[in-house]
């Protein structure tokens, strides 16, 4: 409503934040969070049985994770709060004045963390021999802070799922300690160590030799990591499960399987479980036969690490719906308490960068476009990713597309779905909206005409005009 | 800033600190994150210039490898000590930062997949250095491919950071590269890339001559002294090179922001600076071993210069917004009130006015008075336009930025040409710490209309006050 709206007509917003932040949370907690541990486990395991082979696996291994962490880790870290600031600057702004103190502590803690990242992979060949004890305490520091700037960023997270009493008295400590968050840090953190040991089982087949006894020696102590961790991370899920609001549960099919698999939501479940068990089952063969497990084999728990954090990720963010901050901002930007104003006045009389004000009898496509780019586009597009067009035609198929009947949809449509936010606008403005979402029916957008022409009719092309019009509006690039 | 400038609301929780502790944390932990980034730049720049001359003089390519061995650090300490002011930058111009971000959202993103790759580069770059011998001309591509993509990361930042301070120019932007060359832009790039090349020098002189510095091992004939020569050439070339670039900077900006102030700060830092610069060219002219005596001296100075210059940078944006952020908060603060009200049932007068200025039914006031200038026909038109511009700083009785309506009808009875001529060029006593912007845009017509709706709706408010008339 307050900021020229960024879109991408194609990719949609809401993807580029979530190909950000998935690519994030795993790195961060394969390399980092749970990533540095298993470093540190390993070097310590050399020094103690003063076995070079664990220390020169260690610092392979520790490589990998310092070139990705320091570049695409820390880069796709600010890249998620840059992309959700482009998406909804309400939520980022709102979220930045509540947690304030949380994010500048974290960010010294990150500067901190950075510094002994550097520190302790460019001193691991001058901190050796007798000064190997004080490298390993570096790394466990680097450990200790790598998990506080994840520690506090989680209470971001969990107050967005419920903010509990900070609804009501908004205060900082009511926002950092909602329900959810000890049980999903809880989960987290057990999960970024099961994680590590998945990316450690590969790591360690790269980095070590067939010809040696050390490879089939990393293979079992990566893979009693894993075990170690599992039964804490499936407990810690269970207890994360347990806290989440009743009614964000009702979301679980879609939350899995998207709209178009809600019905099969069960078959997916069951399939991230097998992953997860397969995952126990080529453990459990890495401590018993390390030496005959096949590269293929190792492949499959880090394949299987990404796909479970990329559905819990994408699970978490929609079980959310239809709020961005629960019971205060919906995922559509607008506050909870906006709604009595906006739905008797109109989003559009308030809408700063909007080319129209009100809705009038010759500006009813033009204010509908207005009100779809203001109202839907932060999780809709016309054409591309979740498209308006597309749901609708699997909706009416080819009859006729009703103004009234869509109205109607678009007034009752919370109550319907569950993720849907309710529409902020006003009567008039819903009315607008129906008018510009038929008109998509038998418009062609600029991009596609010449290859939609022969199938939607001759009248297509003469009538794409309306809603292929840009508004004059200050709109983002 | 003009009148015409659309207004929008801010986020409505209120900032968690005091902005004035933000200010001195931005200010702060910018200027560290400014030496970062300054010094990641002038070692890609440094590392790509001693690598290509390298292929002649076999020991610039083992120099060139050192500095490439300082990137490492130096960038990933400019990338996080630029959160830090990031986030202070949010909350204390939240509004116009993320209104310009969202402007030119297509380049501002691209920061993250330009940095990202860089920073990969860079790293292949660096621990290929052996094995690509043969390839020495790939080796350098790599190198230079690091430093167009770190080069072009400041100008979105800067490009940015300058579109921020004229939210009265959005309408008229179209894109980054419109942006890119408003004024100002690049002047302040090119202080900015001198300041890379002048800190970078710096750093290079004292830790060439440190005993870390293994000059002996990796040199067949290059020595300490050369490097300590060459280095403060680059500095002392750069930092003169900033005499003619500053006054560049400052030619090419605005008005809008200028005060003593702002002046005060550049003044003293300029002050600085022509110390450091004399003692840049004594230790040019007495090559002796280490970094000489002036060394620290010349930090200092420099130091001090970055410091006013980056306060002058903090008050020349404060000055150039303060209306703008003024104004947000009048329309956050009335926004806000409407929806608490809207909360208890009570809707707001201006949204039914508007209502009826589209369908032209004329509204009875709640006194019970109906002024006769709602017959005339310029009453919509003006309440249209009212609506549009003016209502942000005006309301009927009570005064929120301006003065009420009821207080303008007195001054201009009968006289609604007398509203529109203030409104095109407000006059001399204007009322501190705010004075009205002209309005632009608008006809001496539609401003006359607006004159006949303000005493209009200052005739009925003058008639609730005092009924008994």
């Amino acid at each position: 409503m307050d900021f020229p709206i960024y879109h991408l007509a194609f990719f949609g917003d809401r993807s580029l934040i979530a190909v950000i932040g998935a690519l994030h949370v795993i790195i961060n907690h394969m390399f980092a969070v749970g990533g540095i541990p298993l470093v540190v486990a390993l070097e310590w395991w050399g020094w103690r049985t003063r076995d070079s082979h664990w220390d020169d696996l260690a610092r392979r291994i520790m490589f990998t994770f310092f070139v990705v962490a320091t570049t695409v880790g820390a880069l796709t870290g600010v890249g998620i709060w840059l992309s959700v600031a482009l998406i909804n600057p309400e939520a980022m702004g709102s979220l930045l004045r509540v947690f304030f103190w949380a994010w500048f502590t974290e960010w010294l803690v990150f500067v901190t963390e950075v510094a002994l990242i550097l520190w302790y992979y460019l001193s691991w060949k001058s901190l050796a021999g007798e000064r190997k004890r004080s490298h390993i305490s570096i790394g466990l520091t680097l450990c200790v802070f790598s998990w506080i700037t994840m520690a506090l960023i989680v209470a971001i997270l969990g107050f967005m799922m419920n903010p509990g009493t900070w609804i009501t008295d908004h205060r900082f400590l009511s926002a950092v300690f909602n329900d959810i968050y000890i049980p999903q840090l809880a989960f987290r953190t057990t999960l970024a160590m099961v994680m590590s040991g998945c990316a450690g089982l590969f790591l360690s087949w790269m980095f070590t030799s067939a010809e040696t006894p050390m490879r089939s020696k990393a293979i079992r102590f990566v893979s009693t990591w894993i075990l170690c961790w599992l039964p804490f991370c499936a407990i810690a899920l269970a207890w994360y499960y347990h806290v989440v609001p009743p009614e964000m549960v009702k979301n679980l099919p879609v939350a899995l399987g998207t709209q178009a698999f809600e019905a099969n939501a069960q078959i997916i479940l069951g399939a991230l479980a097998a992953l997860a068990g397969l995952v126990v089952l080529i453990a459990l063969l890495g401590i018993s036969i390390p030496g005959s497990l096949p590269r293929v084999a190792l492949l499959i728990p880090i394949l299987a690490a990404i796909i479970i954090a990329g559905a819990f990720e994408r699970s978490r963010e929609f079980l959310r719906k239809p709020y961005i901050i629960y019971q205060y901002m919906y995922a559509n930007r607008f506050r909870v308490d906006d709604y009595p104003l906006l739905t008797h006045e109109g989003i559009l009389p308030y809408s700063t960068y909007a080319a129209v004000r009100q809705v009038t009898p010759d500006n009813q496509l033009l204010a509908g476009s207005e009100v779809f780019r203001l109202a839907c586009a932060t999780c809709h597009t016309v054409d591309g990713v979740n498209g308006i067009r597309a749901k609708l035609s699997a909706l009416y198929l080819n009859a006729p597309w009703q103004v009234d009947a869509i109205k109607g949809y678009i007034e009752h449509l919370h109550d319907v779905k569950a993720y849907m936010p309710p529409f902020p606008g006003n009567e008039a403005e819903a009315g607008a909206l129906a008018r510009y979402l038929v008109s998509l029916q038998s418009a062609v957008p600029p991009a596609t005409a010449d290859l939609q022409a022969p199938a939607s009719g001759a009248g297509a092309l003469a009538k794409r005009a309306p809603a292929a019009a840009t508004p004059p509006a200050i709109t983002g690039r | 800033m003009d009148a015409s400038t659309p207004i929008p609301k801010d986020v409505t929780l209120p900032l968690p600190v005091p902005p004035e502790l933000l200010v001195i944390f931005h200010v702060v932990f910018f200027a560290m994150h400014l030496l970062f980034v300054n010094l990641m730049l002038g070692g890609v720049l440094l590392t790509l210039w001693y690598e290509l001359r390298g292929r002649v003089r076999a020991d610039y390519d083992a120099l060139a490898h050192e500095i490439a061995k300082t990137i490492s650090v130096n960038k990933s300490l400019a990338v996080v000590m630029g959160i830090g002011p990031l986030l202070f930058i949010n909350l204390l111009y939240t509004s116009p930062f993320y209104g310009t971000t969202t402007l030119i959202g297509d380049a501002w993103i691209k920061i993250i997949p330009l940095v990202m790759i860089a920073f990969l580069l860079a790293y292949l770059h660096k621990y290929t250095w052996e094995r690509m011998h043969a390839h020495k001309g790939l080796h350098i591509l790599l190198i230079a491919v690091v430093a167009v993509l770190l080069l072009s990361v400041p100008l979105i930042f800067l490009t940015t950071i300058n579109l921020m301070l004229f939210p009265e120019l959005w309408p008229r932007v179209h894109g980054f590269v419109d942006a890119l060359f408003l004024p100002n832009v690049l002047p302040r790039y090119l202080h900015f890339l001198l300041a890379s090349l002048s800190v970078m020098g710096l750093f290079l002189v004292k830790w060439t001559q440190t005993p870390y510095f293994p000059a002996e091992k990796l040199f067949r004939d290059l020595t300490r002294l050369e490097l300590r020569q060459q280095f403060y050439a680059l500095a002392f070339g750069a930092t003169a090179l900033q005499f003619l670039a500053g006054p560049l900077v400052f030619a090419t900006l605005p008005a809008a922001g200028m005060n003593l102030r702002t002046m005060g700060a550049v003044a003293c830092g300029v002050a600085c600076a022509i110390p450091a610069l004399w003692w840049l060219w004594q230790e040019l002219n007495q090559p002796t071993s280490g970094a000489g005596r002036r060394y620290w001296h010349i930090i200092g100075a420099i130091s001090l210069t970055v410091m006013f210059m980056v306060i002058g940078r903090h008050l020349y944006r404060a000055e150039s917004l303060s209306l703008y952020q003024a104004q947000i908060a009048a329309r956050t603060a009335n926004y806000e009130q409407q929806v608490e009200e809207a909360k208890k049932g009570v809707f707001p007068q201006h949204a039914i006015a508007e209502k009826a200025a589209a369908s032209a039914p004329p509204v009875t006031p709640a006194s019970g008075y109906t002024s006769p200038l709602r017959a005339d026909k310029r009453f919509a038109q003006g309440d249209a336009i009212f609506h549009q511009v003016c209502f942000v700083c005006h309301a009927p009785a009570t005064k929120l930025i301006g003065p009420p309506i009821l207080e303008i009808a007195t001054l201009y009875k009968d006289h609604p040409e007398g509203i529109a001529k203030w409104a095109q060029a407000p006059g001399p006593n204007k009322r501190p710490p705010l004075p009205m912007p002209p309005v632009v845009g608008k006809t001496m017509d539609e401003l006359t209309a607006v004159g006949v709706y303000m005493l209009g709706i200052g005739d009925e408010e003058a008639h609730k006050a005092a009924p008994a008339k």
